[in-house]
């Protein structure tokens, strides 16, 4: 299924990055699981936009899933979760484009410090319907012929992004903000080694 | 999960349960006394009650939760139900037994239950929940249906009902073969097809390569020829979503042949649409080098696809509906080749394009040698089927202006897609060895 799930803007500080804005469609996953998924899509979010150095674009596979990152000179990073079929090229041309509309709405000044709130920046939702058939950015990459797709580092787990000792289970664990009900699918999802088959 | 393979069990209890004392109450027997059979009795309760309350219940799932929080486990938010997942499994246990003690009874004790109404109804409630945590267990829809032949459980309410297992597992074949029961109580002229076309859809985008779902589809095209046009057209933006999803390519082809079945086409409301209508074909016939300025009209075009066409042997429906057909095949042609220029290479727009090509050609040599003894038809039977092979065998395809083309810009694409077009359409490639 080609399908983006997820948007997020965020902004890399020294210890932790910070989210600045962030819109899903999570109309695919069963009502319950909602709140689940959106809380893992965040987590990842985060946890791989700070451990993206500035200035490099990733693309990690995480079971059917594809999270893209890229991480600009200046800190700002966009976050974009799709199906594994969504096209690579067209993902990381849409988070460029994205990251560029922010800079020209949000002054830099309020990017260390901003807040979901704070932030007037409502293109994020008109993106992620827009974009869910990748058609609608052929102009875009025709556009933007200069990114350089071999520039792109793939990583097939999540955990391939993370430091030297850290353990995914543990991070999970530790999270403050995955709530009980998250980290019992979690571990549920790791047992059975698939997201959706409960019984 | 216990197993899935009951099998309906026979009265052979008979006496056992003919000495069981409490006639008068329920048939079905709880213990009331044991603490987790309370408790069971009271989920099946909550659930129930809620199956009253909302009429417009849209799903169904297990959430995850390994402990009991001392809240109820039976979640109901927005039309849609949720049961947590460490009660499952006791819940289930409990329906279970209680349904086959039902199903252990002597045959007239059985029947005796399903005609009263107290008692029917507690059964359902039982039948509802076990059938949501395991909908694979034939004897339970079985005796939904022995209530519904029994006026006991209303057919509105149980295509609900199977809806909703199919919120949960959307390749439940029980669930779609208990829907093809239901509808066949009713006249096909009060049934909502689109309704059903959405259920499988939705089944089918929840779950890949769902075989049960696209063959109920199948049924329902069968059965509404009605929706051809709008099948056409859905079936279109859902390969372009799913790309990898062979059974909906395979899907969109059956459609396409029933099209041409039933000598669909789609009437041209004005002048311009004459024009546009057949655009996909002229690009195709552009494709294969063939000068496609020159047939910018049907008739040229009929020409070249067949020529020397006796015209009193075919009625000029067929030859519109041929036309139209053969559009739509070179439109999904170019389809595959545009997406594979986006995503990259994959079996699904091979298989794909060599299937619409196949459409086209087949449907041209049929109406060029089959005219004759009036079948140009696709074949019904498997000797057709054979007959029309050797038919193909033969065919002189140098002969045919359009065809040659084909078989000579098709040639380009490699060995593997030669041997495909040798062993399918006969096109007879000098076979490489190496």
């Amino acid at each position: 299924m080609v399908k983006l799930f997820a948007l997020s803007v965020f902004y890399k500080g020294e210890s932790e990055a910070r989210l600045l804005k962030t819109t899903s469609d999570l109309q695919s996953f069963s009502f319950f699981q909602r709140g689940t998924v959106n809380e893992f899509m965040s987590f990842a979010s985060k946890t791989i936009v700070e451990r993206t150095p500035q200035a490099l674009r990733q693309s990690i596979k995480q079971d059917t899933y594809m999270c893209h990152v890229y991480v600009r000179a200046d800190n700002l990073a966009g976050v974009l979760i799709a199906d594994h079929e969504y096209p690579q090229r067209v993902a990381h041309t849409l988070v460029t484009k994205i990251l560029d509309d922010f800079t020209a709405k949000v002054s830099a000044d309020q990017w260390p410090n901003g807040t979901e709130v704070s932030i007037a920046f409502d293109s994020l939702p008109i993106f992620l319907a827009r974009y869910q058939d990748p058609k609608e950015a052929d102009p875009l990459t025709k556009m933007q012929n200069d990114l350089d797709e071999t520039k792109i580092i793939l990583k097939n787990t999540i955990e391939a992004v993370l430091e030297r000792g850290e353990k995914l289970d543990d991070m999970v664990v530790k999270s403050e903000k995955l709530s009980m009900q998250s980290k019992a699918f979690y571990k549920t999802a790791k047992k059975t080694n698939s997201c959706c088959s409960f019984t | 999960m216990p197993s899935t393979t009951e099998h309906l069990v026979s009265p052979k209890k008979q006496q056992a349960s003919e000495q069981q004392p409490n006639m008068e109450a329920l048939d079905i027997n709880v213990d009331f006394n044991n603490e987790k059979n309370v408790l069971c009795e009271k989920i099946i309760r909550d659930i129930n009650a809620v199956f009253l309350k909302d009429a417009d219940l849209s799903s169904f799932e297990i959430i995850q939760k390994e402990t009991n929080c001392n809240k109820s486990p039976v979640v109901h938010v927005e039309h849609n139900l949720g049961l947590e997942s460490w009660c499952a499994q006791h819940v289930y246990d409990h329906a279970h037994r209680t349904l086959i003690s039902h199903r252990r009874q002597s045959l007239q004790q059985q029947m005796r239950t399903l005609q009263q109404q107290q008692q029917s109804d507690a059964l359902a409630k039982y039948l509802n929940v076990a059938l949501l945590i395991n909908p694979d267990v034939t004897t339970f829809w079985h005796i939904r249906r022995q209530l519904v032949q029994k006026n006991r459980l209303s057919i509105n309410k149980e295509l609900q009902f199977s809806a909703l297992v199919l919120s949960i597992k959307p390749k439940s074949n029980e669930a779609f073969a208990y829907r093809r029961w239901l509808y066949s109580f009713q006249s096909a002229d009060a049934i909502d097809w689109p309704n059903e076309i959405s259920i499988c859809e939705r089944s089918a985008d929840r779950c890949a390569c769902n075989y049960h779902a696209w063959s109920h589809r199948q049924w329902v095209l069968q059965n509404a020829p009605c929706l051809l046009q709008s099948e056409l057209m859905r079936t279109e933006k859902f390969i372009r979503k799913h790309i990898s999803d062979y059974s909906s390519y395979h899907y969109r082809q059956v459609v396409l042949s029933r099209a041409y079945e039933l000598c669909f086409y789609m009437p041209s409301s004005g002048q311009t649409d004459d024009q546009t209508q057949l655009d996909d074909l002229r690009e195709l016939f552009a494709h294969y080098d063939l000068r496609w300025s020159e047939l910018s009209d049907e008739e040229a075009m009929v020409q070249l696809l067949l020529p020397d066409l006796n015209r009193s042997s075919i009625s000029a429906q067929r030859l519109r509906s041929f036309l139209y057909c053969c559009n739509i095949a070179a439109h999904d042609m170019r389809l595959c080749v545009e997406q594979r220029a986006l995503y990259g290479p994959r079996d699904c727009f091979e298989l794909h394009r060599r299937a619409s090509l196949k459409f086209i050609v087949e449907q041209c040599v049929r109406l060029m040698t089959g005219l004759a003894n009036g079948v140009y038809l696709p074949q019904a039977s498997a000797t057709q089927s054979l007959e029309f092979q050797s038919q193909l065998r033969k065919f002189d395809y140098a002969s045919h202006p359009f065809l040659s083309a084909v078989r000579r810009v098709e040639s380009e694409l490699g060995d593997k897609h030669q041997r495909w077009c040798n062993l399918h359409l006969h096109f007879g490639y000098e076979e490489r060895r190496v």
